[in-house]
């Protein structure tokens, strides 16, 4: 799939630019890309040590265990295969509540380490439902506080920045049910 | 309230390490030995990540996603979706920092408080960089296909896309 994509991106972005004539964009882009990506990868680093070392911590004290039993009446229906194993369902739960609390930063490393988990579990050259419904899960994304949006609007002037609130959670929560929702029809329907 | 998202932060990690600390454990140790595994799982994402940055960096430069705004007109037009929404909905589940810099040129143009503005706010922050996150999370995993991941996702989007006209449209 994202052998297509990729080629797809690259293959639109030279037609645009035949269109366009911006060549030199185009070019100064492909390595402002790649410095980016180094960038994010920095960040991502230092996010990720940070994190999987405070749930180290957070493990061996039993804190994640709590949350996990907090959680896991819904862990375990969304992902039935996983939800009886301990580990996973506990980092589960850690990227759950860090993505709900806007901690945008923990929420990849706690459910990278969910996924890795979850690969151990089960071995293969396909990603299983669960690791698919949990990936989809993450693209959606439910915050109770979206704080970078309030900020921006903050500093642009705007009268009320929380207005928008009430808005976001209907919004973000009905986009995450409809790609629960689509996960169980395409794990019907799709072939290989 | 804003501020909420970093005082969870802060709280986590101090609730954390006082606990540990309180129940005996070399918390200092743990946390080295937690951060080093986290370590490896970053590194391995560079090649995937690059990859898709370059792509993603090269379709904005080249100026595809106005002319594909553009196309799609018609349809827009149907549904009732603003022009200036257009841009930002295409390069939403592409790329962060690109529809963050987009939200704050409809900012500085519309007002923050103006209906188009508004509605930006909200579809920006109700969905994530959707091919960011499929390529986080399954890069380094050597799987030969990603299964049905973009289609779901996407639907979440156009999902998310319509619930913001929808929401702003019924309660203002």
């Amino acid at each position: 799939m994202l052998n297509g994509i990729w080629m797809a991106m690259i293959v639109l972005a030279f037609v645009g630019a035949v269109c366009t004539g911006r060549w030199t964009a185009l070019s100064a882009a492909a390595a402002d890309g790649a410095r980016q990506a180094v960038e994010t990868v920095l960040l991502l680093l230092g996010a990720m040590c940070l994190w999987t070392g405070i749930m180290r911590i957070a493990g061996e004290a039993g804190l994640t265990n709590g949350l996990s039993k907090i959680l896991s009446p819904v862990i375990k229906r969304l992902f039935p295969n996983y939800g009886k194993n301990e580990t996973v369902r506990e980092k589960i739960s850690m990227n759950i509540a860090a993505n709900m609390l806007g901690m945008g930063n923990a929420a990849t490393p706690f459910g990278l380490s969910a996924m890795d988990e979850m690969q151990k579990l089960q071995t293969g050259d396909v990603p299983t439902q669960e690791m698919i419904l949990f990936v989809v899960m993450n693209t959606a994304s439910f915050q109770l506080i979206p704080s970078a949006a309030v900020t921006l609007r903050a500093s642009y002037g705007s009268a009320d920045p929380y207005d928008v609130l009430p808005h976001v959670w209907l919004v973000s929560f009905g986009s995450l049910l409809v790609c629960v929702l689509m996960c169980r029809v395409f794990q019907k329907l799709w072939r290989a | 309230m804003a501020g909420i998202g970093a005082a969870a932060v802060c709280g986590v990690i101090a609730l954390t390490v006082m606990c540990g600390y309180v129940k005996g454990l070399p918390v200092f140790e743990l946390f080295t030995k937690g951060a080093a595994e986290g370590m490896h799982t970053a590194i391995k994402l560079l090649p995937t990540l690059l990859g898709l940055i370059v792509g993603i960096s090269m379709l904005r430069a080249s100026g595809f996603l106005e002319l594909f705004s553009a196309l799609l007109r018609p349809v827009t037009e149907v549904l009732n979706i603003p022009t200036e929404l257009m841009p930002l909905i295409l390069l939403r589940p592409l790329s962060g920092s690109g529809s963050v810099s987009y939200v704050t040129e409809l900012y500085s143009a519309y007002g923050a408080d103006s209906v188009i503005s508004r509605l930006a706010a909200i579809l920006s922050s109700s969905t994530e960089t959707t091919f960011y996150a499929a390529a986080v999370y399954f890069s380094g995993r050597g799987y030969k296909t990603l299964r049905y991941t973009i289609p779901a996702a996407l639907c979440g989007d156009l999902a998310a896309v319509l619930l913001t006209l929808f929401s702003v449209r019924l309660f203002g």
